[in-house]
């Protein structure tokens, strides 16, 4: 096979749809079950999914043979523990997986000496650090912050990145940095007491989302057309949902089960990273998978449908109606769905064309 | 074939996340036209872990050929020194990208 990265794509997909499905039994669908259980549902989103295709995405970057262990024992441990339940040594391929993952961004970062690089960094460290707590034993709400913080800051970290193409003054960096390493410290405070930590990661996140609403690189592309301007609308949504997420935990206090809890994990989770995901769906495809992507005002069906959606799953939590939340619920993984059929969609459009 | 017809050539590959051309960002730091059928290109990206630069690598070869069919020969090489910084942008993308009173 000439494209090896291709190999990758079936696996990824088979955790994402593990995901799905145990998302649909955590709603209460009358399904058959999952052999590890639906109870692994944040776990395969978050560690499986994620944490295979962004540090796949990272090998890629580097360009390191070893720096690609990382998504082989993370899609391998995870297929082993969360999706088969063959016990403790999946957790064990995790760990390792997100430990040579922290590994390459260490190497990045000595490489490329930048701010973005060390947020993305201490993001990884988040990851491996939470993946170890959660192979020990611990119970997913009370390693949630550092899960959370390992998307948002390699999230952060990317658009910090782009940031550089636009006029920024000293004292808008100094303030940016200020507010992600007191995000930072939020993840940590949660290991001792996740109610407090709560509200600082609350105000950090908040503030994070307003600061780069004014510096991202959106403030340009949003007025440009095409791709630009799509991506631009996504990564606005998901700074919307950072905002509404934050609130949720001032408002509501954070609560490890329940309504709450659902709206406001979702809300980062679909609402922010998702969001980020339906509109780099293109880009990745092209750069991690080398399938370029013909970009079609198509794909606006597919991140509305998400924004309405998660609305309605949002609102239905926070006013504890069951019934809507479960088709509400069912509409995301839809909407989920409809994102890669647009995207293969599109893959096939462009090879035909060229 | 000049350098600037290559240039000219490689600045339809457009940054799919910005939406502005490989050679206005200042990622493009060499073209060396060996003779009529061969060009060596060195360029950059703006971060080490970005996946994109095979994507953008494929697109340049591509767009090269497109326009001048007689090249066998395309060479593009990914160098990292001098590390990439926005005084490399062109005015046009700087304007683009949002900067006021950029001479």
């Amino acid at each position: 096979m000439k494209n090896k990265i291709l190999l990758f794509l079936p696996f990824i997909l088979i955790l994402l749809l593990s995901a799905l499905y145990t998302a649909l039994l955590r709603l209460g669908f009358n399904l058959p079950e999952f052999p590890a259980g639906a109870i692994q549902h944040g776990p395969l989103m978050v560690v499986a999914f994620l944490g295979a295709l962004i540090s796949l995405e990272r090998a890629v970057a580097l360009q390191l043979r070893w720096a690609y262990f990382a998504p082989i024992f993370i899609a391998a441990g995870s297929l082993m523990s969360l999706v088969f339940n063959l016990g403790f040594v999946g957790l064990v391929f995790i760990v390792a997986g997100s430990i040579i993952n922290f590994a390459g961004m260490i190497y990045l970062t000595m490489k490329q000496n930048l701010l973005f690089n060390w947020i993305m960094m201490l993001g990884s460290f988040c990851f491996a650090v939470g993946n170890i707590l959660f192979a020990s034993g611990m119970a997913v709400p009370q390693i949630i912050f550092l899960w959370l913080g390992y998307l948002i800051l390699t999230i952060l970290g990317e658009r910090l990145e782009l940031t550089r193409m636009r006029p920024i003054s000293k004292k808008q960096i100094n303030l940016g940095k200020f507010l992600i390493y007191g995000f930072f410290s939020s993840l940590f405070i949660s290991l001792a007491s996740v109610h407090n930590a709560a509200l600082i990661f609350a105000f950090f996140y908040i503030a994070l989302a307003i600061w780069f609403y004014f510096n991202d690189i959106i403030r340009a592309t949003i007025k440009a057309a095409g791709q630009p301007r799509f991506t631009a609308i996504g990564l606005l949504f998901g700074y919307l949902w950072s905002i509404i997420a934050g609130v949720i935990l001032i408002v509501y206090g954070f609560q490890n089960t329940g309504y709450v809890y659902d709206a406001f994990i979702h809300s980062i989770m679909l609402g922010f990273v998702f969001s980020m995901i339906f509109v780099h769906a293109p880009i990745v495809f092209a750069g991690v998978f080398r399938q370029p992507v013909k970009y079609s005002n198509r794909f606006y069906i597919h991140l509305i449908l998400l924004q309405i959606t998660l609305a309605g799953r949002v609102y239905s939590d926070l006013v504890i109606d069951n019934l809507f939340r479960q088709w509400f619920g069912f509409a995301n993984v839809l909407t989920i769905l409809l994102l890669f059929a647009n995207t293969a969609f599109s893959v096939y459009q462009g090879k035909k064309e060229s | 074939m000049e350098k600037e017809d290559i240039l000219k050539a490689v600045s339809s590959v457009i940054d799919p996340e910005v939406g502005v051309n490989i050679v206005d960002l200042g990622l493009i730091y060499e073209v060396n036209i060996k003779n009529s059928n061969s060009v060596d290109i060195k360029m950059t990206m703006t971060s080490r872990g970005c996946p994109m630069h095979q994507y953008l690598i494929d697109e340049v070869k591509k767009n090269i050929k497109k326009q001048f069919s007689d090249i066998e020969k395309i060479d593009v090489e990914l160098v990292w020194d001098p590390p990439w910084t926005n005084e490399k942008m062109s005015l046009a993308a700087k304007k683009q990208l949002g900067w006021k009173n950029e001479k």
